[in-house]
């Protein structure tokens, strides 16, 4: 689906940009003792794992739902496709064929809703967990 | 240094578990919902024949192949159903696993 290709992609852009910021960070930082370095690095590290979680599934959430209610407005507004249903003698098919178009687009609006129902708490506790480590 | 790489191991583990709990969640609902409504394509004929229009065909024997078509389909959304609800299984207990391992050495660090 085009929803988990364009997850995939950003994902793919921020990880590398997130690694190489924490080898940027951890070359160029100077602590004074060990306890110190060890609770920076834990946190830069959390930080960026928390931020990376919060901007894919507000990505993920945003584009589900814009697609569910696109596909949900072509389920209940079809349009008539001339060539295939009012030429086509054979009745069974054109049948057949729409039947598939419904199904289908049922099915892509259950997936849709479905990934909005999970990616939404989750960027709401990933949010909450970027406040409380502030 | 050890504990450095300790640290990245237990990010990097419960963030795949946590995209394997997402991906597994959503894949689960899609065959449930292949299975209750599914996507037949039936067009008759077979590769050897020119008539691969199902215009062809009486109506009992389109139905019957219609039917095994989606008795098919349907079989295949619910492997692929248990498949992806066995990774979001698994994912959530990755991820449980890993992310108290996490919060239990902060409240040891934190004391």
């Amino acid at each position: 689906m085009a929803i988990f290709s364009i997850i995939f992609i950003i994902l793919a852009i921020i990880i590398p940009i997130g690694i190489i910021a924490l080898i940027v960070h951890l070359i160029g930082k100077k602590n004074s003792n060990n306890g110190e370095k060890k609770d920076n690095f834990e946190k830069v590290i959390r930080t960026i794992y928390t931020y990376i979680l919060v901007l894919a599934f507000l990505i993920a959430s945003v584009a589900s739902f814009i697609s569910a209610v696109d596909t949900m407005a072509d389920y209940l507004l079809p349009e008539e496709e001339y060539n295939s249903y009012n030429e086509d003698n054979d009745y069974r098919r054109v049948a057949l064929n729409k039947q598939n178009d419904r199904n289908e687009m049922v099915v892509n609006m259950i997936t849709n809703f479905a990934t909005v129902v999970i990616c939404v708490p989750m960027f709401v506790y990933h949010m909450n967990l970027t406040k409380k480590d502030k | 240094m050890a504990k450095n790489i300790r640290i990245i191991y237990l990010y990097v583990v419960s963030f795949i578990a946590l995209v394997m709990i997402v991906m597994g969640f959503i894949f689960t609902v899609n065959a449930i919902a292949s299975y209750c409504c599914p996507v037949v394509y039936y067009y008759g004929g077979n590769y050897y024949s020119d008539k691969d229009d199902y215009s062809y065909y009486s109506d009992t024997r389109y139905y019957e192949e219609l039917a095994r078509e989606t008795r098919n389909e349907k079989r295949e959304s619910l492997r692929e159903g248990i498949s992806y609800f066995a990774t979001l299984t698994v994912g959530t207990c990755l991820f449980t696993y890993h992310w108290k391992k996490i919060q239990n050495e902060r409240k040891e660090e934190a004391k």
